[in-house]
């Protein structure tokens, strides 16, 4: 039988809800222990020592402590992944403004340590942490999202909310979450960060013509657009 | 300065960060737990927002008890600008929420604690050994986030519930299915609890002082009273009943009662104040294992935490079965902008939890004010620690056993610190 890779599960300033997602897979989680052994967790319990193979990360860096752990976790990581909003951009996608409010430190943490992949969403979804898995496993590159929220909408044929006069940061937000927020009637929330092809001028324009008053975060979100080209 | 006899750094199987520290001072054993997650000041980040984006916001303090934050920041919203919601939104939010605190309790006593109990470092380590018990635990598990997944649309950070109700009505056979299936799950249930209620549970520690919410006929969860110091108060007059103590050790602020102890919020807090509403087979396995409350021992917060899980399910039936009678079609009401101050008080899986709100006319937020179980908590597991502390070496134990016996009593209290740390600096 082939080794089983070993896996970390890092967690910074966050909720720890990416990881609660993980093992919240119940039944798939015993099925993904046949192919990979969790060596470093402290949720669990596991406080393993030497290198690792996949580094899961979640949280943003708020503290020196927070920004020396990472580089410990790089050290001994071959392949290291971002999981959530959080790790991915410091949390500014979800919370929009979060860092400049409240005046405290909330980096992404490729600002310290280069990233390999990103697992956007807040939290991930776990059928993307299987298939990143899988596909690491299994050395294939893994795919990448470029499509929006709204392209994914279209499917579940719902009226567009912006043409409802709300609200909505679909047409700019990365897809892959099936538009869960807009099947639950509900705006999407940007949660996954900058589409790879976000056009946040156009977007503030429609906005205007659609007669929705458009939130301070939005220009300021036009200055993180570089997170968006990152993971493609 | 003391000596510092015992540090313990990232206590594992705890959801967040927590250090405690173990100092001999002239022979005196102090205690300092301090918080080390970095600060997530979202309060702050909260204002000249949209009221409607509170509750996204603030389900992010902790991802194992997401639900409840997420709830309890709509009904403080709703007191603020006055909005009724229907009842059948009510209803959906604490089934959810009944969902959010079954998975909780079962990842805080299986992952967390029986490692405890079996003297070993992790479930995961030895899933082998405990498969059984494991894959039990992972159905019922599956099931509890199976309700906040079909009504809330998402098990963590749910979607659907919002100022006004909900914003998707929740399908009947989604409600249909998840009774169907308690059937089965209630006695998969009622065998894991068995097994915790069998176990050995350390007795020696007291506490004296119990905080939760407190109405006739149930065990609250959502609405009620506050027990506190011997008095009944309302939401709105709570904060005035406990006092913030600030420590600059900790990122996380810490209460003391105004009398100036300490208390406990939590699973044992609510069946103490409760405990005549205990119910069903819950109430059954306790006359069979000889449990009566009051119970003073912390670790009586686990046997309580177990039982719970058998009361909630049982619960949830008795809800869903009042969901699927019911002839209203109404989840939601319009929501009309206005300015106001609202409070709501909740009890989380690991207790007591405000929320309050102030919104201008706008319906823009002028201030947050958040106060989480365990920042409640965090005084009373210094104090208790102390005593362990000290008894153990009266008994002349070693370091280790210490180390391992303050880390399982810190471990009893379930504490959250992504929850609890958020107002200083660290």
């Amino acid at each position: 039988m082939k080794r089983r890779m070993r896996i970390g599960l890092y967690s910074l300033s966050s909720c720890e809800g990416c990881i609660v997602e993980i093992l919240n897979m119940e039944d798939k989680l015993l099925e993904i222990l046949k192919h990979v052994e969790i060596v470093d967790c402290r949720l669990l319990g596991i406080t393993g020592e030497g290198n690792i193979d996949i580094a899961f990360v979640e949280g943003f860096i708020s503290s020196n402590d927070e920004e020396e752990k990472i580089r410990e976790i790089r050290k001994k990581a071959r392949v290291l992944v971002a999981m959530g909003d959080c790790a991915c951009s410091g949390g500014r996608f979800l919370i929009k403004d979060f860092g400049e409010a409240s005046g405290i430190r909330a980096d992404p943490i490729d600002k310290i340590i280069k990233v390999d992949y990103y697992l956007w969403g807040c939290p991930v979804n776990s059928e993307e942490f299987l298939i990143l898995l899988r596909d690491i496993i299994q050395d294939k590159k893994p795919r990448e999202i470029s499509k929006t929220v709204c392209s994914e909408c279209i499917f579940f044929e719902k009226e567009c909310l912006l043409d409802k006069g709300i609200l909505c940061l679909g047409p700019i937000t990365r897809g892959g979450c099936n538009a869960l927020c807009l099947v639950n009637n509900r705006a999407c929330f940007g949660c996954r960060g900058l589409s790879e092809d976000a056009n946040i001028g156009g977007f503030i324009k429609i906005l205007k013509e659609k007669g929705i008053e458009v939130p301070d975060y939005l220009k300021k979100l036009s200055k993180v657009m570089k997170l968006g080209e990152k993971t493609h | 300065m003391g000596k510092k006899l015992i540090e313990l750094r990232e206590i594992t199987r705890i959801e967040g960060h927590l250090n405690l520290d173990i100092i001999l001072m002239d022979g005196e054993v102090a205690i300092r737990a301090a918080a080390r997650e970095g600060t997530r000041i979202l309060e702050k980040a909260l204002i000249g927002r949209e009221y409607w984006e509170v509750p996204e916001i603030v389900s992010r303090m902790c991802g194992v008890c997401s639900v409840i934050h997420k709830v309890t920041a709509v009904m403080a919203v709703e007191k603020a600008m006055n909005i009724e919601p229907p009842i059948k939104a009510r209803l959906i939010r604490e089934l959810i929420v009944i969902g959010g605190h079954i998975q909780s309790h079962l990842l805080h006593l299986f992952y967390f604690v029986l490692p405890d109990l079996l003297g070993v470092n992790s479930i995961i380590d030895n899933i082998m050994r405990n498969i059984d018990t494991i894959k039990t635990v992972m159905r019922v598990k599956k099931w509890a986030n199976s309700i906040v997944e079909r009504l809330g649309g998402r098990a963590i950070h749910p979607i659907t519930p919002i100022p006004g109700g909900l914003s998707k009505d929740p399908m009947r056979e989604s409600l249909v299915r998840i009774l169907d299936e308690s059937r089965e799950i209630k006695e998969l249930a009622i065998g894991l609890v068995r097994k915790l209620l069998e176990m050995e549970w350390p007795n020696e520690l007291k506490e004296k002082n119990f905080v939760s919410l407190k109405e006739s006929g149930e065990i609250p969860l959502l609405t009620g009273y506050i027990k506190v110091g011997g008095k009944i108060v309302s939401p709105e007059n709570y904060l005035e009943e406990i006092v913030y103590i600030p420590e600059k050790y900790s990122t996380a602020p810490h209460f003391l009662l105004r009398s100036g102890e300490s208390f406990m919020v939590g699973a044992l807090a609510r069946l103490n104040n409760n405990a005549q509403y205990l119910n069903g087979v819950a109430k059954e396995l306790c006359k069979e294992y000889g449990i009566k409350y009051p119970m003073y021992s912390p670790f009586a917060n686990n046997v309580s935490q177990a039982l719970e899980i058998i009361y909630f399910i049982e619960k949830a039936e008795e809800i869903i079965k009042e969901l699927i009678e019911m002839k209203t079609s109404e989840y939601c009401v319009e929501v009309v902008k206005r300015k106001g101050e609202g409070v709501a008080i909740t009890e989380a899986p690991r207790g007591l939890l405000v929320h309050s709100y102030k919104i201008n006319d706008e319906g823009k937020v002028l201030s947050a004010n958040i106060i989480t179980p365990t920042a409640q908590n965090l005084k009373n597991i210094e104090e208790n620690a102390k005593k362990l502390v000290k008894k153990m070496l009266d008994e002349g134990s070693e370091i280790n056993e210490i180390r391992k016996g303050v880390e399982a009593l810190v471990r009893s209290y379930d504490p959250c610190i992504s929850c609890a740390a958020r107002f200083q600096k660290a």
